[in-house]
């Protein structure tokens, strides 16, 4: 079913707040394209545009088929946009695009082609997503696309005055919309110049899409394999030497730094929404599927303006999701996100209050004050419902009450909580939490990352799955000890710098099959608190471990000089586990004190790991904490069967026990 | 002035575990900085660069408890450095130390240049890490591994070719030629089948190291084999006795140079002397090969990049410099600082 203009409209309105009046834009894709190239570009006059049909027309003799037609009236700070249907094969295009943007800048002309192809159309400009929308008449137009891309911009690194600079960026039948900063860009250019490209606008997002089309319309390779390139994943296995070999060679491909991506592709046989997040997940990115059609957005709000019920789920760390119309979900970007998705689109058995606040149609202040003004009258439980993206809620209320919401709550719900009770039901998103003293989060669905950083008191509950960095830098005080409890699932960084106070994390999605429940470099730096994490954890998931080809040789190097047998040596290139912690029960004391140097410093200490049932400890510690999750979510058969049956993986600082086991209290 | 001044001479041995109590941890700073170009008196264009670091938007990231792959990849990746760094100047010590120096080098990951030894001497395993240099300028290859052969200029290149039966060449071929930037110089060391070429400033040349690696590293992304940029197919490594630490090897890896020959500052740092015990020497030498690849990663960390060759390698625009004539920031591609 093609989707109007206006729906892409409203769901990147529902993030304004993120952007700035500093640049936005939409791309349209369609399977049934142009029966010509339609070269898109941005000139400050009339003769400016003509200029350009001339330098085009030089370069493609006979194939600009007319002059160009001004987009639009109103123009971006003396800026507007023309059009140009070109006939051309699309390799002479590309290359006269090339050339024609060079001479332009050399010229100093302020004007520059910015999309050339049948089946991608790009409006953007200088204004907030509407103010663009309205400019281009798209309203009017009735343009109804197989693909929507949207953007709103909050500009870094380059100016925002000029359209040039706004997303989304196009290059033949790709088009992207980006969000991050990524530190491989030199890289990535010198490889993008030594291929011939000649002309840039100078930023980043740009660079992604060059890549994009490079790889697939000139090397002609598949869009995964592309993906899987430009993603980079950070992989704990070592990867097989043709994949190796393809990393070196399109090592210019290869981003770092902090990236979320989202494009949109037509190769003129099907249309592809492919989204992609950096290997760190420094970018937020969350992709949804429903009956009809496929979502990929920086905050799930966004998903539920255009479904309220579609099945939302987010990429893993350094993945990427693709779809197509005619295919449908390629690859997920997160194995086994059916399971995953379980325990957050499980039944939610509670309706608002007919007093409760209605927060459609209200920004982040409106809801934030009338939620603060029924406090303030003495209301002990106030329900919200509609809630659409709206941050900051229950921040800076001083009351103790109980706050329900009923929708998807914005970034930084709930942060430096005190005393409030918020119950939601539904999913949150990021940053939820930091910085909590006191007070309980009960979640009725899946948290995104970085929840409850520098957590330090109170409760946090979460049926479903948490994302990357939970509980960083978590921490205690005397009788002041936060706990943390995840029904599903967590990504990579769980519990980082994690000094105090006592995480959870179940898996009750994954009960009934073998798999780890947690992503990498879990407790890395730790210094305090617990973790329980049902299930066993790969010894090499806890901490730091070096790459394991720099383990293997140094023993390798044992192995000839006699120190070491070749038999065992070959026994323990077999583990896939390459920990210290499992080195240490294979070789002799002695080589495993000498290898332990590759994995110990003084700044990186070794953490106590033991997999075991709980014992009493254990249960004094944490079982008033698991019966309230049972009861909040009607999990509580659930978490009876993991108290008495499950083995846990445990893991604390060696050090000292900041975490003294109390006895619970009486009554 | 010395290269070596006394602080860079103390970091070395104290990585190396010859001096200070805490073998292969570099300190842990903050932000200022006593080094040159700005306090200390600059020696190189090397301490006119400055690394333009982390911002917001872009986060450092901290290589003691998140992943930042300091390796690096030869000859069509057949050849996986742990590091950036590969062991030079053995030819010149104790004989008795070479092997167990060598063997250091093999376990932590680390290339070897060895001059005038034979194939057979070497472990067949060792072997592949080490890059032997044939004594006499003929273009065959010592079996085993990766084979150097040094170039002086274009016509001793094309004289090699004339007496050479090149059709046997299995790709692992390195050619060590001076610090020059002649593009046809290299264009045809590339067309004669060389994967690897050592920039090495002691061999002469009339560019200074730093000029000559960056224009290198241009004129092979320039020219093409079968198709594709010939720098994404051809390994290139710098090579000077005054290359003295991982920020060196950082910056020049910035300049073009997938890795570092180290020469002398290794037995600065161990304070190698023919008398000291093998084994004190090989342990020395690992504790500072795990320290400098700890200071890379920081390094690394320090400027948002988790991955040396693909973020780090020719990534001029990660560097700037300071108080360097426009021509020479222009030949190496670097911005000036504040732009």
């Amino acid at each position: 079913m093609p989707i109007p203009s206006r729906i892409a409209l409203n769901a990147i309105e529902c993030v304004r707040y993120r952007g700035s009046k500093m640049g936005a834009g939409f791309a349209c894709i369609n399977l049934r394209g142009e029966p010509t190239a339609k070269v898109k570009l941005f000139t400050q006059s009339e003769n400016d545009s003509m200029l350009i049909y001339r330098m085009l027309e030089e370069r493609l003799p006979g194939r600009a088929a007319a002059k160009p037609v001004p987009e639009h009236s109103q123009d971006f700070y003396s800026i507007s946009s023309y059009t140009i249907p070109v006939d051309a094969e699309y390799e002479d295009l590309w290359r006269a695009v090339q050339e024609v943007n060079e001479a332009i800048w050399r010229d100093g002309l302020k004007g520059r082609i910015y999309s050339w192809g049948r089946h991608v159309d790009v409006f953007k400009g200088v204004g907030y997503p509407f103010d663009v929308y309205e400019i281009f008449r798209l309203g009017n137009r009735d343009l109804d696309g197989d693909l929507w891309l949207a953007h709103t911009r909050q500009p870094t690194n380059s100016p925002g005055r000029f359209p040039f600079w706004s997303h989304p960026f196009a290059s033949g039948e790709w088009a992207i919309v980006h969000n991050g900063d990524i530190s491989s860009f030199g890289s990535n250019i010198e490889l993008l110049r030594s291929i011939g490209y000649k002309s840039f606008v100078g930023t980043d997002s740009e660079v992604i899409v060059y890549l994009l089309d490079y790889l697939t319309s000139f090397q002609h390779m598949n869009v995964q394999e592309v993906a899987k390139i430009l993603c980079n994943k950070f992989t704990l296995d070592v990867p097989d030497q043709e994949f190796i070999k393809l990393l070196y060679k399109w090592r210019g491909a290869r981003l770092d730094g902090p990236f979320s991506v989202i494009a949109g592709f037509c190769d003129g046989h099907d249309v592809y929404l492919l989204a992609f997040a950096d290997r760190f997940k420094f970018r937020p990115i969350i992709v949804g599927e429903d009956e009809n059609y496929v979502y990929a957005a920086s905050e799930e709000a966004q998903i539920r303006t255009i479904s309220a019920d579609a099945r939302v789920w987010t990429i893993e760390p350094g993945d990427y999701f693709l779809a197509s119309q005619k295919h449908g979900i390629i690859y997920p970007g997160r194995t086994m996100y059916e399971k995953y998705c379980m325990l957050a689109s499980a039944t939610k058995p509670h309706s608002p209050d007919e007093e409760s606040i209605d927060a459609s149609n209200m920004n982040y202040r409106m809801l934030n004050q009338a939620i603060h003004e029924r406090i303030e009258l003495g209301y002990r439980r106030v329900d919200v419902k509609n809630v659409r993206g709206q941050r900051y809620i229950g921040v800076g209320i001083d009351k103790p009450a109980t706050l329900r919401i009923f929708g998807t709550p914005g970034n930084c719900l709930g942060n430096l909580n005190s005393c409030l009770d918020i119950e939601v039901f539904g999913n949150v998103q990021d940053d939820v939490a930091d910085v909590m003293t006191g007070g309980r989060i009960i979640v009725h669905g899946d948290a995104r990352d970085v929840l409850a950083q520098a957590f330090q008191g109170g409760a946090i509950y979460v049926r479903g799955n948490a994302g990357n960095r939970c509980g960083i830098q978590m921490r205690e005080y005397r009788d002041r000890r936060p706990f943390l409890i995840i029904g599903g699932r967590v990504d990579d960084y769980l519990a980082e710098y994690m000094a105090g106070g006592v995480i959870a994390v179940l898996g009750l999605n994954y009960l009934d099959i073998e798999t780890e429940i947690v992503g990498n470099c879990i407790a890395s730096g730790m210094v305090g608190g617990k973790i329980y994490v049902r299930g066993d954890v790969s010894s090499s998931k806890i901490g730091l471990t070096p790459p394991r080809l720099d383990v293997l040789q140094y023993l390798r190097g044992l192995v000839l000089e006699g120190r070491l047998s070749e038999g065992k040596y070959r026994e323990i290139t077999s583990i896939g586990d390459l920990s210290l912690h499992t080195l240490k029960k294979f070789l002799p004391q002695e080589i495993s004190k000498q290898v332990s140097k590759l994995y110990l410093s003084k700044y990186w200490k070794e953490l106590v790991v033991e997999t075991r049932l709980l014992n009493e400890h254990d249960l004094a510690l944490l079982q008033p904490h698991l019966q309230e999750f049972g009861k909040f979510f009607n999990l509580e058969r659930e978490v009876r069967r993991v108290i008495e049956e499950e083995h846990f993986t445990i893991i604390y600082p060696k050090t000292e026990a900041v975490t003294k086991v109390e006895e619970p209290e009486e009554g | 002035m010395s290269v070596w001044r006394g602080d860079i001479v103390a970091n070395l041995r104290t990585l190396a575990g010859v001096e200070g109590k805490t073998p292969s941890e570099p300190p842990i700073v903050s932000m200022g900085s006593v080094n040159p170009p700005l306090i200390e008196a600059p020696c190189f264009i090397l301490d006119h660069i400055i690394s333009d670091g982390a911002q917001v938007t872009r986060p450092s990231i901290d290589p003691y408890r998140e992943p930042t792959e300091t390796e690096v990849y030869l000859f069509g990746a057949g050849l996986r450095l742990a590091m950036p760094i590969i062991i030079s100047g053995l030819n010149d010590i104790e004989p008795k130390h070479v092997s167990p120096l060598i063997h250091s080098c093999f376990r932590m990951g680390v290339g070897v240049h060895l001059e005038g030894s034979t194939a057979e001497e070497i472990p067949v395993d060792v072997r592949r890490f080490v890059l032997l240099e044939a004594e006499h300028n003929t273009l065959r290859e010592i079996d085993g591994g990766p084979t150097i052969i040094r170039i002086d200029d274009r016509e001793a290149l094309v004289k090699l070719m004339k007496t050479s039966d090149a059709t046997h060449l299995s790709g692992q071929l390195a050619a060590r030629v001076p610090s020059t930037a002649e593009p046809a110089f290299y264009s045809s060391i590339v067309d004669a089948g060389f994967r690897v070429i050592i920039v090495d400033e002691d061999l002469g040349g009339e560019e200074p190291l730093e000029i000559a690696l960056s224009e290198v590293d241009q004129v092979l992304k320039g020219l093409k084999v079968e198709g594709t940029p010939a720098r994404y197919e051809v390994g290139l490594l710098a090579a000077a006795s005054r290359i003295r630490s991982s920020s060196d090897v950082f910056k020049l890896g910035g300049l073009g140079a997938d890795a570092c020959i180290i020469r002398d500052a290794w037995k600065i740092a161990v304070d190698y002397r023919s008398e000291i015990a093998t084994s004190l020497l090989s342990e020395r030498l690992e504790n500072l090969l795990i320290g400098m690849q700890r200071e890379i990663k920081l390094l690394m960390g320090a400027a948002g990049v988790s991955a040396f060759q693909s973020s780090i390698v020719g990534n001029r625009e990660l560097f700037r410099s300071i108080d360097l004539p426009l021509k020479l920031t222009e030949r190496l591609g670097v911005k000036p600082a504040g732009e």
